[in-house]
């Protein structure tokens, strides 16, 4: 007789599920103010963990409107976390975002921390300071953020040499620093040869050879931020033959390393960077590499690499990428491999395959109490035998294993192809088939860990053996995945994409553990055959030792099958590769590349449709609006790995407009959404969320302020409005009937003052939800005499006021967060420049002390030596009230020294003094920070 | 003592108005995109001189001159609207700025102009001589402005174009030819065969060509046209 070891040695069962520990600290963040249209968007955060390490820390942001996350992860620094959202993707309908910091046990910590998916931070975008200068230079084809326009060459055009002449309009131009424009041809630089006014970029070569010619121009604007270069191509023809090939490059990069010592821990990085761009005649490339010495092999990655090749019918990445195939699929995920575009007009192939997220060894704590009497000699632990152990941690008990140091993750692989046929402009059709797979076959154990006893294994999984000979086996809960998407879409645009007719339908298959691999046919058979008449039989019997009727583990059993383990029962019927009589048509395993069929598989019948999602949807912009009305159903179980911010479970509809007034000075938006849950009526009732948003953004024109003001109603109902006591006595209320309001003001506006330019940002936004049963509930208390927060009939006694004859153990979810931000820049006659910043954030749960947040600080940037040398310096101070307590003042200087035109150095100090409030299980404690940073930077 | 200091202050301001009236520099408004033969420039304020170059900005008010065998090709810098001087030419640029672009009025005291205008998001372009005015939204068409009358010859799109004596207005479209005469009479007929004058910027010539010319078994032939 064998008994199954794993029996024997698992010692526990750890399950943990990956949800919002909010108790577990804090996202201490202030959302930016006078964020504009077109601009990138810096958000910075701080993490108050409670000491607990972080694995990462994402930003998920979105057009407000869209479905989908962007994700960027944050990057740390001086204890900050930052991410930059391209302007490019913020528009005027608004930008929505949330701060997702994991912790490295897998718990996560939410930047709103209210149901931050659904009820994400919203900022209000201001319309561009010249919007109808913008929309004129966009109508010229000008460059995004410079407002450049090219006006010769024409772009792939070809002159003749003595014709030749790059002009350059500066027309719609604002801010831009004439000093720091600087004109490449062909990677050369030719700004001493150029023109540069303030109207226009001129060169005018006396002689130019024949050939392929690239021009690049890069500018900054006043503030110092590097405008997007403007870069195009054309030829130069003689009546010689061209026969040379051109290679061009130019890019930037920088080392940076730092010192920190922060809460009295000393922390040293050190990160580079280099990005480039250039051409080999027609075929263009564009590159990056970021390195870390955060790189961590037990984190996802945190380097960077990206090299991309484009044609203008191919477009190869390899690398870190953020692909889009379609919104169900993937969009906007890192993934860590290649992708290509081809575009051949009728016919289209996309494709990408990559990791999604990289192997980490899952790890806990381990501790061995090694055994010093073994009473009765078998090898074996057993308080009752009067065996004794060594206890090391004097906690009166054996442990065998201790904490989850790390839940670890899967290697998890994508492969997307999308064939699409049609030219993208008006008309397109694609079919989608997407695959995202963990790999469960070459995991191991940490491989670094000091004790030589532990054997391969699945990363979430421990098989080790411990100093007593026994074999330990701890799950930390975690299984291999496979998931399978097939799908379609189709594009439809008319009258040069006035009207629009999108949509997409997609199907996906999710084999929750595929540890096993695959289904037999024979396990096929044996799973879903449940014809009558069949029956079991009893083939394996044990001898029931102590006679309490069930096996227990030591009693012997006739291991009839051989398999080690004792089985109750089993089919009369031998697998015979039927079900229901009829042939499986197709053995699972034949399937294994495609997708590894298994009893875990969710849906195990997909014609119920509950793995489907499907949406459509069609926009008209005309008269200055832009209506869009779109439908959406995502089924329950409709799965993405690639895409994990779907939700789930909702039908629903929305519809909205954009409107244009008073030549695009005021813009309108109005938005209302319904979705509902419950698509497979398998919820005890079903939940409505509307929403309601209404804005307004005015910019009136020069001199005069910019307005945005928006509000939202945003409202949940489960239609439940009774409560009642479930099985075990324990009074329920799922009654859930809430109002969220949202309401956000912000202006800027640019003044002079004293003989100097100010521009001045004010944001104000109120968010207040109320729950509709609250004097309902608070209407009710009982005496819990037991003081076990259960309400026990007969000896407890409780005030029925709503008559309902039940207890409400009453927990209010009502909610008011209010924050207020003003930032002041100014701008000096002299090369100075200041910055006043005031931001409180109030936050006001019930029940919970109310918590505050405030940061005032004051800055400035002087140029000196020609403008080579930039001073810096900034003091700031930030506290908290409520929950997590502390005061920090913080005192910042810096410089940066320009060297020629390519280089710069930079070096900044931090001095900071930190006092944490004492708690009820702490004392104050107080910390001197210092940060101290160097950079060299590099163009090229 | 008073008065001394008036009549100070009010020279030193005048001075100071005539200084900046003098002096003062209109707004960049077109490029010189082509030049051959002699052309002059005269900037507001200024003389004639030959002092245009490839890449010159030309500025509000300025004045621009083809001689006999001049030829200028003026492109503005907010929506790269061309305007094409042949030999003999002489006009007036007039542009103010707004958020939006140029609005565009062109002064033409005679000469041969090709205008290639493109779609205006600030009023109409405003092309105007002794004998009429033309108003544009986005086109091209040529103008012929002699001391005996005006022709308006269209390409492409529509031009309105007024007769300024009898206020008199006409529609020309592509293939059409108005003709404005300083008595107030203003007509339009098709364009005459060559009545198109030639355009000696066009970019007729700008590189080599390859051609490779493919017969089937039926004699049927294609040509394959490279370009480089």
């Amino acid at each position: 007789m064998s008994i199954n070891p794993y029996f024997k040695g698992i010692i526990t069962l750890l399950v943990f599920s990956p949800v919002l520990v909010l108790d577990q600290g804090k996202v201490l963040h202030a959302p930016p103010a006078g964020v504009e249209v077109g601009r990138d968007v810096e958000i910075i955060a701080s993490i108050e963990s409670q000491g607990e390490a972080l694995s990462d820390v994402k930003l998920l942001y979105r057009e407000r409107g869209t479905r989908s996350y962007n994700e960027i992860s944050m990057i740390e620094s001086s204890g900050l976390y930052s991410a930059i959202i391209p302007g490019s993707d913020v528009s005027d309908a608004g930008l929505e975002y949330l701060i997702i910091a994991e912790l490295i046990s897998g718990g996560q910590i939410a930047f709103p921390e209210i149901d931050p998916y659904e009820q994400p931070i919203y900022l209000v975008t201001l319309l561009e300071k010249t919007s109808e200068a913008v929309e004129a230079a966009r109508a010229q084809g000008a460059v995004e953020g410079s407002n450049m326009v090219i006006l010769s060459p024409d772009v792939n055009s070809r002159v003749r040499a003595e014709e030749t002449l790059i002009a350059v309009s500066l027309f719609y131009t604002e801010n831009l620093d004439l000093s720091t424009v600087k004109v490449f041809l062909n990677g050369i630089d030719i700004s001493d040869n150029t023109v540069i006014s303030e109207d226009l970029i001129t060169y005018a070569p006396e002689k130019i050879n024949a050939g392929l010619k690239t021009v690049i121009i890069e500018a900054s604007d006043l503030f110092g931020e590097a405008l997007k270069p403007l870069q195009w191509d054309f030829s130069v023809v003689s009546k010689k033959v061209r026969t040379e090939s051109r290679f061009k490059i130019s890019g930037k990069g920088f080392v940076d390393t730092r010192s920190d010592k922060i809460k009295g821990q000393t922390d040293d990085v050190s990160t580079s960077r280099v990005s480039f761009r250039g051409n080999y005649d027609f075929l263009k490339f564009r590159g990056l590499a970021y390195i870390t010495s955060k790189e961590d092999k037990f984190l996802q990655p945190k380097n960077r690499y990206m090299f991309a090749l484009n044609t203008n019918w191919l477009t190869m990445n390899f690398g870190d990428i953020n692909p889009n195939i379609t919104p169900l699929t993937i969009s906007g995920k890192r993934i860590r491999g290649v992708e290509g575009n081809l575009l051949l007009g009728f016919f289209n192939l996309h494709t990408v395959y990559g990791e999604l997220e990289r192997e980490i060894p899952s790890d806990i704590n381990l501790i061995t109490e090694p055994l010093t009497v073994d009473v009765n000699g078998d090898g074996e632990y057993s308080a009752s035998d009067g065996d004794e152990f060594t206890d090391l941690n004097g906690d009166g008990s054996r442990d065998k294993a201790g904490d989850i140091l790390r839940t670890g993750t899967f290697r998890r692989t994508l492969f997307a192809i999308r064939p699409s046929f049609g030219p993208s402009k008006n008309l397109q059709w694609g079919l989608t088939f997407a695959r995202a797979r963990d790999d469960s076959l070459i995991a191991m154990n940490i491989e670094d860990r000091a004790d030589p006893s532990l054997l391969p294994g699945r990363p979430s999984r421990f098989d080790y053996t411990n100093s007593d000979g026994e074999e330990i086996f701890i799950d930390i809960g975690k299984t291999p995945q496979d998931n399978m998407i097939i799908g379609s879409d189709l594009f439809l645009g008319f009258n040069n994409r006035r009207i629009v007719l999108e949509g997409e339908v997609a199907l996906s298959l999710l084999a929750r553990d595929i540890t096993d691999g695959p289904f037999t046919k024979v396990g096929l058979d044996t799973l879903l055959d449940n014809d009558q008449g069949f029956g079991f039989i009893d083939a394996e019997l044990f001898t029931d030792s102590n006679g309490n009727g069930v096996y227990d583990l030591g009693e012997p059993f006739t291991d009839d099958n051989n398999d080690n383990i004792w089985n109750d029962r089993r089919r009369k019927d031998p697998p015979d590769g039927q079900i229901g009589g009829v042939d499986i048509p197709f053995d699972p395993k034949d399937l294994e590349k495609l997708f590894i069929l298994n009893q875990s598989v969710i849906p195990l019948d997909p014609s119920g449709l509950n793995s489907l999602s499907y949406n459509a949807g069609i926009k008209f912009s005309y008269l200055k609006q832009f209506i869009r009305a779109r439908y959406r159903f995502v089924g329950a179980e409709f799965n993405s790995l690639a895409n994990p911010f779907i939700r789930k479970d909702i039908k629903g509809f929305d519809i909205s407009d954009r409107i244009r007034l008073l030549s695009n000075k005021m813009i309108v938006n109005v938005r209302y959404e319904r979705l509902e849950n419950n698509l497979s009526d398998d919820k005890l009732n079903t939940t409505v969320t509307t929403s309601f948003d209404g804005g307004l953004s005015i910019y009136p024109g020069k001199d005069l302020p910019r307005i945005s003001l928006n509000i939202r109603d945003y409202e949940r109902d489960n239609s439940i409005d009774t409560t009642g006591f479930n099985s075990f006595g324990i009074f329920e209320d799922k009654r859930e009937l809430t109002s969220t309001i949202t309401s956000t003001f912000s202006i800027s506006y640019d003044a002079s003052a004293f003989g100097v330019k100010h521009t001045i940002n004010l944001n104000i936004s109120n968010s207040e939800k109320t729950d509709d049963f609250e004097d309902d509930r608070l209407r009710e208390v009982f005496i819990d005499l037991d003081g076990d927060g259960i309400f026990d009939p007969g000896e407890e006694t409780f005030t029925d006021l709503n008559g309902d004859n039940a207890y409400s153990s009453f927990v209010s979810s009502n909610f008011t967060s209010t924050q207020i931000s003003v930032v002041v820049n100014t701008k000096y006659d002299l090369p100075l420049k200041t910055q006043l910043q005031f931001l409180q954030n109030n936050n006001e749960t019930s029940g919970q002390p109310q918590f505050t947040y405030t940061v005032l600080s004051v800055g400035g940037e002087y140029l000196m030596l020609n403008k080579k040398l930039t001073l810096n310096g900034a003091l700031k101070r930030s506290s908290t009230t409520g929950g997590i307590e502390f005061r920090e003042n913080r005192i910042s200087v810096g410089a940066r020294y320009k060297i020629g035109k390519k280089q710069s150095i930079l070096a900044k100090a931090d001095f900071s003094s930190r006092t944490e409030n004492a708690t009820e299980t702490t004392q104050e404690k107080k910390f001197n920070d210092t940060i101290f940073r160097a950079r060299y930077s590099l163009s090229f | 003592m008073h008065n001394r200091y008036f009549k100070f202050l009010i020279i030193s301001i005048l001075s100071l108005f005539v200084h900046s009236s003098l002096f003062a520099q209109g707004d960049g408004v077109a490029v010189t995109a082509k030049i051959k033969g002699k052309t002059e420039h005269k900037p507001a304020g200024g003389s004639y001189q030959s002092d245009l170059k490839r890449g010159t900005l030309i500025r509000d008010r300025a004045w621009v001159r083809t001689k006999d065998d001049g030829y200028l090709a003026l492109m503005f810098i907010d929506d790269k609207s061309l305007l094409k001087l042949r030999e003999n030419s002489e006009l007036e640029i007039r542009a103010d700025r707004s958020a939006g672009g140029l609005n565009k009025s062109i002064r033409m005291s005679f000469g041969k102009v090709k205008a290639e205008i493109s779609p205006q998001r600030s009023g109409e372009f405003i092309i105007s001589t002794p004998t009429s005015v033309a108003s544009v939204k986005g086109t091209i068409f040529w103008i012929i402005s002699t001391p005996e009358g005006d022709q308006f010859i269209g390409i492409e799109g529509t031009v309105e174009v007024t007769n300024n004596e009898s206020g008199q207005t006409v529609t020309v479209t592509a293939g059409q030819t108005a003709t404005s005469n300083p008595d107030g009479s203003i007509d339009v007929q098709p364009t005459p065969e060559g009545g198109v004058p030639e355009d000696p910027g066009a970019t007729d010539d700008e590189g080599n060509q390859l051609r490779i010319r493919l017969e089937n078994a039926d004699g049927e032939t294609k040509e394959i046209i490279i370009n480089y």
